[in-house]
């Protein structure tokens, strides 16, 4: 069975925010949508270390939808909108949300998902983006959804196609030949919030 | 040609495919995600039939993407990374992947257009192409007529590194204009020090490997340079290496995300690379770690240097100069009169290629003529810096000073890293000769994994590209162009424009074309540009969107985006590619290209034989030359591949056998000082022939400039702007919203200064108002801001009013990193 996953190797992320930006793009999402973004670990803002110099630390976390094997997120959501496929993404059907917000509440993870709360408005008059990107509609919820319309043309998700890091890997989980497997078979990763029990699928190597 | 193709690049499978299912599945083409009927059937068979072109990103920020363009119904919908021949430089970034947001963003200059209101007021009227190009013509001729062709100046910037309408130095189309015209030139020099300095130690040759030979040094040294921010597809190959055990060490004064990678940090007081490197030669010599061999035949140690400063040659010892090969620039003959040495077997001085034992100290009056040897005089001021001294000087203990220097000597391969930190001073150049003394005095250049200097690629195209022919046409009777008329700069302006005259010959300077640029914004001394900007008579710009400096013109010319045009990717990119632009759908509104734009100006003004030239007949011209065939970089090639390389295969190791300097060899003293440009102002070339280091002019701890004005300001790139491109993209904007400093936790407290407070920065220049980031990373006293942002982003005030236009005596350069500010809370 396929099941999809992603491994990103944060000693090689630098924040650059290209995984970022190819999601934005590649599915047309208006202003304030956001599926994936970079997190500055450290000061309060991008790219700040925290510490007292020279002692500093900074990181990058990217962040997302974990797809987890066990979406709390499925379970309460009351019309069946939130679902999952056989391959584990999991996705919201907007014809079927009803923007109660069950599922932001009921996720472990703070801001991967956003409630479309207005008209949805967009930076350019132009409709951007893959031809069959995600439709954005006001009073539903939405989040990175594995870019399954590419993966099902045998492509890759947006943020996948290039990282300039070379920090994420992806592909079958359950394929111990794809790219993430065998990338995870050689490092130790770790799961953010595994103690939740979802099982997220995107694990991290620190 | 165009290809259909999954995001990920182009095959020749996909291609085939996406033939079939545009002619199968037309039914497909407009389907758009606004479209509410996204049918709920298995979507595996749903196929894009966007078409994909091959695109280049090529904004002056050394990534020189390689890019798939997806265009939808005649419009670019999406761009992608596209494979390179070599998939270690695939590569694409928020800017890369955000053209959409320029390309049909709200600041897109669609049209030609007049300035009716105040210059810099952006109030402007739409015209026609005929109506601007009478106008410019109309002026000129006028200006022509009255003053020469002199009195106008072309003025061009990095902002598209294409041959054909872009900004490549002396090889792009632009040139070609500038030469027909015969009109001024001036120069924004920027990015001057470290080649100026350097090439004292090298003649100016090329030191950097490839960046695929990183994973054979033994030690990367990242060298004032912040490679996750200014150059982020260099990393990779940094991190490559780190993870196979190359050791990853970072000179920065700043705790920043290159040095959060590194293995070890050396966390220097900016600006003090100069006393540094002094330091490490210091150690260096005193453990004996620089062997003899090396000082007298790799380098000019041997040579004698006579109290009046010059060497001592052959002519002094009575021996005839000869003639020499032609100087290949003038055909004039050349005269040799070499420096001489003292042979010590023959206890007589000697031509410095007639020994390998030259004496290095000590040498005796040489026919009556008092000598000091190079290598005396560089020991003499090397002595002054002993480690402590060093140290204290840049803000280090004296173990890292000897660290660094057992480094070099001990766990070489070594590649030395340097971009624009040390770059960006007025008297960078002090630094820089030392710097690369350290690697090249270690014998750390010239072999796999040792190297030093940047990864941006230009010298096979700067030096064997036929741009005599390309650049400089001849009419229909045979007879060449005027040429360039003269080579003024930025600092040099507001002088001519008062008095009329340039190095003592008048110059009418009446009018002004902004090529590529966005000086009113990039240049240092915000006042003074926008004073001689507002001084001309007539200024036309040309540019893709509506700059600061737009608003400064009197006529905007809509200039094509990349993208809608066949071109070149051509120069300074971190990757060794010419990458050919599709064109990949029709410019909007009336933009043209600026190749085009070149053409009808040269019409206009009676030139057109002149531009009897197609783009891809002028891309033939440019690569007619023995090294291009002999790498197959021709025009065929880049259509069919859109990549060609530019040098054989295999990685790329410089040589360092013979330097460019006039005895072959490093130098540690020069007795000719170049000058960068020319002044009026006399020049003590006594710290120029030697090695000499100061602080930075204003920036610099000890100096007095500092009492008034405590906090030195480094100016640095951002993630999301090529410097001021990408300002009119609001997609980047989610990431980098606003101009923000960035200052030092205890420095802020001390201020009652917090996250998101409004400061004002300011100095006897000027000010600017912005936010406030608390940043860890910063050493005390030390604050941080790009200078990417145009005026209408600063609550108050201008960036670009803070650093000084002043270049040093011998180096012009903008100095972005040599300023000091007081900090007041708003």
């Amino acid at each position: 069975m396929t099941r999809y996953g992603m491994a990103i190797d944060m000693t090689r992320c630098y924040g650059c925010q290209t995984c970022a930006a190819a999601c934005k793009v590649a599915n047309n999402l208006p202003k304030d949508l956001v599926y994936n973004r970079v997190l500055t670990v450290g000061g309060t803002s991008n790219d700040c270390a925290a510490g007292s110099y020279p002692d500093c630390t900074l990181d990058f976390l990217p962040m997302q939808c974990q797809h987890c094997d066990k979406p709390a997120c499925l379970a309460v959501c009351p019309t069946g909108a939130t679902q999952q496929r056989d391959d584990g993404i999991v996705w919201v059907d907007n014809e079927l949300c009803i923007g109660c917000e069950s599922c932001i509440k009921a996720c472990p993870y703070e801001g991967v998902r956003t409630l479309i709360s207005s008209e949805p408005e967009y930076y350019l008059d132009v409709v951007v983006g893959e031809f069959d990107a995600p439709t954005h509609k006001v009073g539903t919820v939405e989040k990175c959804t594995f870019c399954h319309n590419l993966i099902d043309r045998g492509e890759v998700p947006a943020c996948m196609q290039l990282c300039p890091a070379r920090a994420r890997y992806w592909g079958d989980l359950d394929d111990p030949e794809s790219d993430v497997s065998k990338y995870l078979a050689s490092r130790e990763a770790t799961l953010l919030q595994e103690e939740d029990g979802t099982s997220p699928k995107v694990s991290y190597i620190r | 040609m165009t290809e259909t193709a999954t995001s990920r690049g182009f095959s020749r499978r996909s291609f085939i495919k996406g033939a079939a299912a545009l002619t199968a599945a037309g039914a497909l083409v407009g389907c758009s995600p606004k479209t509410d009927d996204k049918d709920k059937a298995d979507p595996a068979a749903v196929e894009s039939s966007d078409q994909i072109f091959s695109g280049t990103c090529r904004g002056n920020c050394g990534g020189g993407c390689f890019l798939n363009v997806h265009v939808r119904d005649g419009q670019v919908v999406r761009t992608s990374a596209r494979d390179m021949p070599d998939p270690q430089y695939n590569r694409i970034c928020t800017k890369g992947l955000t053209h959409v947001g320029r390309m049909y963003g709200a600041n897109r200059v669609m049209y030609p257009m007049k300035r009716v209101g105040e210059r810099g007021s952006g109030d402007f009227e739409r015209i026609s192409w005929d109506e601007a190009l009478d106008t410019i013509a109309e002026k000129w001729k006028g200006y022509t007529e009255q003053y020469g062709p002199t009195s106008i100046m072309f003025f061009l910037g990095s902002g598209n590194y294409a041959a054909l309408s872009g900004s490549c130095n002396s090889v792009g189309a632009y040139q070609r204009f500038v030469n027909v015209m015969g009109c001024s030139y001036c120069s924004l020099d920027v990015d001057a020090a470290v080649g100026f300095g350097s090439s004292r130690a090298t003649g100016g040759i090329d030191l950097a490997n490839e960046l695929t030979d990183r994973k054979n040094a033994k030690t990367q040294i990242i060298w004032g340079n912040n490679p996750t921010i200014s150059l982020m597809h260099t990393m990779h190959f940094f991190l490559e290496a780190k993870e196979n055990g190359t050791r990853f060490v970072v000179i920065d004064p700043v705790y920043n995300a290159t040095v959060s990678k590194a293995d070890w940090w050396v966390p220097i007081k900016a600006g003090t690379d100069g006393a540094l490197a002094l330091g490490v030669l210091n150690v260096l010599l005193e453990n004996g770690w620089i062997d003899q061999g090396t000082l007298r035949g790799k380098t000019n140690c041997g040579l004698l240097i006579k109290e009046d400063g010059a060497f001592l040659r052959m002519s002094d010892l009575g021996v005839e100069p000869t003639k020499g090969d032609p100087n290949p620039l003038t055909g004039e003959p050349t005269v040799v009169d070499p420096p001489a040495v003292w042979d010590e077997a023959a206890g007589k001085a000697v031509a410095f290629s007639e020994t390998t034992t030259p004496a290095l100290e000590g040498v005796p009056d040489v026919n009556g003529v008092k000598v000091q040897t190079v290598y005396e005089n560089a020991m003499g001021y090397i002595s002054e810096y002993p480690p402590a001294t060093a140290a204290s000087v840049c803000g280090l203990t004296e173990d890292h000073v000897r660290e660094l220097a057992r480094i070099y000597h001990e766990d070489g391969p070594v590649t030395t890293e340097i971009m624009m930190g040390m770059n960006h001073y007025r008297n960078g150049h002090y630094s820089a000769w030392p710097v690369y003394l350290v690697s090249l005095l270690t014998g750390n250049a010239g072999k796999p994994g040792a190297a030093i200097g940047q990864s941006e690629e230009y010298l096979p195209q700067m030096l064997y590209s036929n741009s005599k022919e390309a650049c400089s046409p001849t009419d229909a009777s045979g007879k060449p162009c005027p040429g360039q008329a003269n080579l003024i700069h930025t600092v040099q302006i507001q002088d001519v424009l008062d008095t009329g005259k340039f190095l003592g010959e008048d110059l009418a300077i009446k009018s002004a074309y902004i090529h590529c640029s966005n000086p009113v914004v990039t240049m240092c001394d915000h006042d003074y540009t926008t004073g001689w900007f507002d001084k001309l008579e007539f200024v036309v710009v040309a540019d893709m969107c509506m700059t600061e400096t737009c608003k400064h013109a009197d006529i905007v010319l809509p200039s094509a985006h990349w993208f809608e045009q066949v071109d070149l990717g051509f120069l300074f990119s971190t990757h060794p590619y010419l990458l050919w632009q599709d064109k990949c759908v029709e410019p909007l509104g009336e933009a043209k290209p600026d190749f085009q734009i070149f053409k009808l100006l040269c019409e206009k003004m009676g030139k057109g034989e002149f531009w009897d030239i197609s783009e891809e007949e002028y891309l033939e011209t440019l690569l007619d030359s023995e090294y291009w065939k002999s790498v197959g970089c021709t025009v065929e090639k880049l259509k069919n591949d859109k990549a060609a390389r530019i040098y054989p295969e295999g990685d790329k190791i410089a040589s360092a056998e013979v330097f460019g300097t006039e005895t072959g060899r490093i130098n540690l003293y020069q007795d000719t000082v170049k000058r960068a440009y020319v002044s009026a102002k006399e020049v003590d070339e006594s710290i120029e022939r030697g090695l000499h280091w100061e602080t930075p002019t204003f920036a610099g701890e000890d100096r007095e400039y500092r009492a008034t004005y405590p906090y030195h300001l480094l100016s640095e790139h951002m993630r999301t702007h090529t410097h001021t491109q990408w300002w009119d993209c609001e997609y980047v904007k989610e990431y980098e919203p606003e101009p923000i400093v960035r200052i030092n936790p205890d420095d802020a407290a001390e201020m009652g200064i917090a996250e998101g407070d409004i400061v004002r920065l300011s100095n006897d220049q000027g000010f600017v108002v912005m936010k406030v980031a608390i940043n860890a990373g910063l050493p005390r006293k030390m604050i941080s801001s790009a200078r990417s942002w145009q005026i209408d982003d600063f609550i108050d005030g201008h960036y670009a009013s803070l650093p000084s236009r002043e270049y040093n005596q011998v180096c012009a350069n903008q100095a972005f990193n040599d300023v000091a500010v007081a900090i007041e809370k708003m």
